[in-house]
């Protein structure tokens, strides 16, 4: 009891061996397959991983979001409700107001036909009962806050907004409610780089100001340092390592995270060529039996190929857990020149 | 800026289209066999009272002049007067196109007030038995000719159950299997068009941010994806309401309603050629304008041609 408390001041969002599966007319396949993350309050969470890793699946399994076809297993825990058990009715009550969702393509997820002052009004009003005067001021102060003219935009359809422009619109609908959780699902990738570091900084600020804890989900490993405190990274639906953000950049205790730091422009290494981690994700329906990262590991033995490596603590380290049977051995930045 | 210059754009199809549609018919009707003159004159007449009636109608000019004197006329909707009844052929047009135009009107309610909602709950609970419901009725409305529904519904609630009144427009009774009859067959062509349109509108990543935002299904459907999903369904409702015009025709045949159809085919079986060609025009001047009307309705209503 006293253990279970303490969990949940400690988690807004708690993830336990969730695990979605799709099932097709033929076949079922699992791409998230059992993940356990705590996103703790006001902090940022990165989950990270290449595209097929489970990310969005994950992040859209908490809102309900997923098609008829997935079935899920595990818990997802708001507090102490389990997010995938709830009612629709009572999910919707969460959704849009306590956790809301950012997500990657601003032009896409606007409605063409409606003025961003109605987009950003609408939330306010179903949720909090404004009325229509009221949510459109209140409306025009979001604007303002993610630093956009609330007085021009409120006015304005979305196509007479930059991308850039549009996800700033996104995140102040998503922050109308003060949500104690943000999903940001690629919330950056669609954008230029330069706008990208801006809406990372708002996104900072929203944290900071509003105590939102943020699930931040990305394919670029190296984006997040400095704004994640914690990072786990998923394959093939698996997290092969969590570590606190600033351990995990100092020395990875994965070959594949190992890797991700490696295959990032260095200015210090100007000149070199990029590692590129050979091969691709395998394929859900062909999982191998071992290690899923054993195919395109230069460290993987028969061991790996063999058994599934368990996420544990590496042997030497307190906070951190890696999936990797020689965690042990993934020297920081050893292999990336290799 | 933009709507100007859309206005512009329409404005001159509409005008083209019309002078493309008097040229047409000019022609038409000149190729059609039988001389009118002839049917005028009777099987006795001589030599000369024809070429009397030729010069009253000017059909023994050259094709060139009655071609000019044609468009000339028919800028000022002047169709001449009916070979027959000697009475102007616009108003004769005139006095019967309330009738039609009524017909089609309470049908083209009919239609959308069927097919919206139909191709709506079609969209929203797909590959359910509500959609099969939906698509059940698309096809078979859209398989049964409009006359023969009509005709069976004649047999069935006139004829047989004597419910509703046989032939004429006297009272709002009358109107209830015409419109009926004429609305089945747009309907279901609108439900497959709302159908699909909705489950495009559906699928876009707008109705899942919504859906995001916590509102409940309804609210996403009507208030978010409705809008969306019936732009297009307004360019084909416009090209759907010519289609009404033209089931009017046989319909008011069938139910011997005194509109345009009746005026037509009449005009048709004397050879009556100012009356073909001022009601061919006009008719697709109707259409046109209905046309033009909707595309600027939808200029309208999308604020992406509105303003960009």
């Amino acid at each position: 009891m006293e253990t279970e408390t303490r969990r949940s001041a400690h988690s807004v969002l708690r993830f336990e061996n969730l695990s979605v599966r799709f099932s097709g007319r033929r076949s079922v396949v699992t791409v998230v397959r059992g993940v356990d993350l705590v996103l703790r309050p006001a902090s940022v969470h990165a989950l990270v991983g290449e595209s097929g890793a489970g990310k969005t699946v994950s992040a859209k399994a908490v809102l309900g979001l997923l098609p008829r076809s997935a079935e899920t297993g595990g818990r997802i825990l708001y507090h102490d409700a389990d997010l995938l058990s709830l009612s629709d009715r009572s999910l919707r009550a969460i959704r849009g107001k306590r956790i809301t969702m950012v997500f990657q393509q601003p032009d896409k997820h606007l409605n063409p036909s409606m003025r961003i002052g109605a987009q950003v009004a609408e939330v306010l009003r179903y949720h909090n009962g404004l009325g229509r005067h009221e949510a459109l001021l209140e409306a025009r102060g979001l604007l303002d806050m993610v630093e956009l003219n609330g007085r021009e935009v409120l006015r304005a359809f979305p196509h007479e907004l930059s991308g850039g422009m549009k996800q700033r619109v996104a995140i102040a609908s998503a922050i109308a409610c003060r949500p104690e959780v943000l999903i940001a699902d690629e919330p950056t990738t669609a954008l230029d780089a330069s706008i990208q570091a801006q809406i990372l900084a708002l996104l900072d600020r929203v944290r900071h100001e509003l105590g939102t804890a943020i699930l931040f989900i990305s394919h670029d490993l190296p984006l997040v340092r400095g704004f994640a405190d914690d990072v786990s990274v998923l394959y093939a639906g698996r997290i092969v390592e969590q570590a606190a953000s600033r351990e995990l950049f100092e020395c990875a205790s994965h070959p594949y995270t190992d890797r991700l730091i490696a295959a990032t422009p260095d200015p210090a290494r100007r000149g070199q060529r990029l590692a590129a981690i050979p091969g691709g994700v395998p394929d859900p329906e062909e999982m191998p039996a071992g290690c899923a990262f054993a195919p395109r590991c230069p460290m993987a033995t028969d061991l790996c190929r063999r058994e599934l490596p368990l996420l544990r603590v590496p042997a030497g380290t307190l906070q951190r857990l890696s999936a990797c049977h020689f965690a042990e051995d993934v020297a920081c930045g050893s292999l990336a020149d290799g | 800026m933009a709507i100007i210059e859309l206005l512009l754009r329409r404005t001159a199809r509409l005008l083209l289209t019309v002078l493309l549609i008097t040229t047409i018919v000019f022609v038409t009707v000149r190729v059609i066999p039988g001389d009118p003159a002839l049917t005028i004159a009777g099987m006795e007449a001589t030599e000369q009272q024809v070429s009397a009636i030729r010069a009253r109608l000017g059909t023994d000019q050259p094709l060139g002049v009655q071609y000019v004197s044609w468009l000339r006329a028919s800028l000022r909707f002047d169709f001449g007067t009916s070979y027959f009844s000697n009475e102007r052929v616009i108003d004769l047009i005139l006095q019967r196109f309330p009738l039609t135009a009524m017909l089609a009107l309470l049908s083209f309610a009919l239609a959308l007030t069927l097919a919206i909602p139909i191709g709506v709950v079609a969209a929203v609970k797909r590959w359910t038995l509500w959609d099969g419901l939906g698509l059940l009725f698309a096809q078979v409305g859209m398989a049964i000719p409009g006359f023969w529904l009509a005709i069976m519904l004649l047999l069935l609630f006139s004829v047989q159950l004597g419910w509703l009144p046989l032939f004429g427009a006297d009272t709002p009774l009358h109107w209830v299997l015409p419109v009926i009859a004429l609305a089945t067959e747009r309907a279901a062509v609108l439900v497959r068009f709302v159908r699909s349109s909705m489950t495009e509108e559906l699928d876009k990543e707008y109705v899942l941010a919504a859906e995001a935002k916590g509102f409940p299904v309804w609210r996403v459907v009507l208030r978010h994806a409705l809008r969306n999903a019936l732009l297009p369904v307004i360019t084909v409702a416009g090209i759907q309401f010519g289609y009404l015009l033209g089931g009017a025709v046989i319909i008011e045949q069938v139910f011997s309603l005194p509109g345009l159809g009746r005026l037509f085919l009449s005009a048709i079986h004397g050879r009556d050629f100012p009356l073909i060609q001022g009601g061919v025009v006009f008719i697709a001047v109707v259409f046109s304008v209905i046309n033009f009307l909707a595309d600027v309705l939808y200029a309208v209503i999308n604020p992406r041609i509105r303003v960009g």
